[in-house]
């Protein structure tokens, strides 16, 4: 099975030696039908992105750069959510790994001199293994206020670019519609006839006036070739697509959000990832590594310690090392 | 890996690819024609449409004709009214004529005392059919003094002007159309009335078309023929938007108010103002909360 996880979530399999078979199809499949949610929204953003450039720009090239740009702005945001979702159930390695000093302070009165890096990457190994063996079960995350603001910014951060995208895509589906409506528009002798009258100032007609030269200078002219929407106006386009739609566009958009949100409810509640063993791998190795680099500190800081004891007099500030001194 | 799990899993993952699957079901180029309606687009071109522009809705009218006027309100506690009463095209257009002849060098008083008295019979045809319909719905004490204020007060406000020519314009802090019609969006505006920007009240009770001091004096001779110790009131008001100005309001004696506050003082009675010129609410007897400035008021007719 093709690992998608790893390029997405960092899913790599190291981190899966020490549990079953079982486990581990069932940790891959689910990291890897994650990252193809997310690869899935991040094309649309891209598709999004193109048509919004295609709109302004009514050019290839530029409606590309667009794309690429939301679809790049889509990734690092949709990523910052998911990874902010990704904490592990497992309470006591969620709370070692957040403050490692309860970890530390269970070395402080070892002798770390003489210790080779082999023996210091034994006793984290051994700190692992008896933290895995001690967190075998998994409880669910104590509610805290500040979840509630947490949350309703994560929310709306997924639902404004839901909305973006959707109203992307949209275009994308009726542009056909949209650009027939455009035509009468163009066509409108209506319009032609209220843009048409000068010098109406203080009359009613003053905003209608306005927003009918508004409307004939943002449709393309009659004889342009246009790329895909024929309006350099989004704001039109939105205005024509919003009319055609009515309600239906209210139940396209809800999809749209939920298609954006069923990723972020997954990650968020399902055991799968944050009751998963790899969320707790993760922070196994974590753990790991700061109390690897910890001893490693220590040993360095008493093996200065020691020269500095032997070769200094606190009290006096005076050296005594006869090599210095003859040096 | 519970079996709740599992089954929370397959659903939410379920419900992602069905979603994608009915979004890439309507890129195909079918069945999108029920989704969208391109008759939608053909009414918001309808907004670019021009209105009629109403100078004078008197200009139709002929003598020896009679016609049905129909008055529906709710009042303040938002019970529907509706009445209807027959007057004579003759008697409207006579007491236009007997404005537009009108020596405008009177004081005011006597210029509201005079147009009431031209429209007699036109006042008299609507409190003959409002004291039907309240002897009917058995109206008594402050419910009879609502019901015909919140009336006159329905009608959307019209700017009057004296000057030919002075629609449109921007005054008071809002844009006057050129139409003289009561217009639900409150910009109406009519030129050229003359003496005093004041309409006689039977040509209101046939246009509707009124501002403060218009609709002051109907709403005035109405209260009187309802045997009311009533008062046309004027002075000076001002709010944030618009500069201190002249300004006309109702005044009602005997009557406890339902906003205590401003009154005034005239020959010993203690008369309460009352706002008429739109409906709001608020607008209720004794309250001025409206305006920030209220000063120098009096009585001018009683």
């Amino acid at each position: 099975m093709m690992n998608l996880g790893k390029y997405i979530f960092g899913f790599r399999d190291e981190y899966l030696n020490k549990v079953s078979e079982t486990e581990r199809a069932e940790q891959t499949y689910s990291y890897n039908m994650l990252s193809l949610m997310f690869l899935v929204l991040i094309t649309l953003c891209i598709v999004a992105g193109i048509v919004y450039g295609l709109v302004i720009f009514q050019n290839w090239i530029f409606a590309i750069i667009c794309g690429l740009l939301l679809g790049g702005v889509s990734f690092i945001l949709l990523l910052l959510v998911f990874f902010i979702n990704m904490t592990t159930r497992h309470a006591e390695l969620y709370q070692k790994m957040t403050n490692m000093k309860e970890v530390f302070a269970e070395y402080d009165d070892h002798d770390f001199t003489d210790i080779s890096d082999e023996m210091a990457l034994q006793i984290t190994q051994q700190k692992k293994m008896e933290l895995r063996d001690r967190n075998q079960v998994t409880e669910t995350p104590k509610f805290h206020a500040s979840n509630i603001i947490t949350t309703t910014i994560k929310v709306t951060l997924v639902l404004v670019l839901s909305c973006l995208i959707a109203n992307g895509i949209e275009i994308f589906m009726f542009k056909n519609l949209i650009n027939a409506d455009i035509a009468e528009i163009r066509n409108s002798e209506t319009i032609k006839k209220v843009a048409s009258i000068n010098n109406d100032s203080l009359n009613y007609l003053e905003g209608k006036n306005t927003l009918a030269k508004w409307t004939l200078d943002v449709v393309t002219e009659k004889e342009t070739t246009f790329k895909m929407i024929d309006s350099y106006s989004i704001l039109l386009t939105l205005e024509t697509l919003d009319r055609g739609l009515g309600n239906w566009k209210l139940l396209l958009d809800f999809l749209f959000a939920l298609l954006f949100l069923v990723p972020f409810i997954l990650v968020r509640k399902s055991k799968r990832y944050s009751g998963g063993v790899f969320l707790k791998e993760v922070a196994l190795s974590d753990i790991a590594t700061s109390l690897m680099f910890y001893i490693l500190a220590q040993r360095k800081c008493q093996q200065v310690k020691q020269i500095i004891t032997k070769d200094y007099m606190y009290d006096t500030y005076i050296k005594v090392s006869k090599d210095v001194n003859q040096g | 890996m519970s079996i709740k799990d599992k089954r929370f899993f397959s659903a939410s993952s379920s419900v992602f690819w069905l979603i994608l699957g009915i979004i890439l079901f309507l890129l195909l180029p079918y069945f999108k024609n029920g989704f969208y309606s391109e008759n939608k687009i053909k009414e918001w071109e309808k907004n670019f449409e021009q209105e009629k522009i109403r100078k004078d809705s008197l200009g139709n009218l002929k003598k020896g004709k009679t016609i049905v006027i129909h008055w529906s309100w709710k009042d303040y506690k938002k019970d529907k009214h509706e009445i209807s009463f027959s007057v004579q095209e003759r008697d409207v257009l006579n007491a236009k004529g007997y404005r537009t002849r009108y020596n405008g060098f009177n004081f005011i008083g006597n210029i509201y005392s005079d147009f009431i008295n031209c429209s007699e019979s036109v006042i008299d045809a609507m409190y003959q059919a409002m004291n039907r319909d309240i002897a009917k719905k058995k109206l008594r004490d402050m419910d009879v003094l609502n019901y015909i204020v919140t009336a006159i007060q329905t009608p959307p406000y019209t700017k009057i002007t004296n000057e030919k020519g002075e629609c449109p314009c921007k005054d008071m802090g809002s844009n006057w159309l050129d139409d003289c019609y009561p217009r639900p969006d409150g910009q109406g505006c009519c030129n050229g009335v003359v003496p005093s920007a004041v309409y006689t009240p039977a040509e209101f009770i046939y246009q509707k078309t009124g501002d403060c001091d218009t609709k002051a004096i109907l709403a005035y001779a109405l209260m009187k023929k309802f045997k009311y110790d009533a008062a046309v009131l004027v002075g000076f008001t001002s709010n944030s938007i618009i500069d201190p100005g002249a300004h006309c309001m109702l005044g009602v004696a005997g009557v406890k108010p339902v906003v205590p506050g401003a009154k005034v003082r005239h020959s010993g009675r203690l008369y309460y103002p009352w706002e008429v010129t739109s409906f709001n609410p608020t607008f209720v007897l004794g309250n001025i909360n409206m305006w920030g400035i209220w000063r120098d008021w009096e009585v001018v007719t009683n």
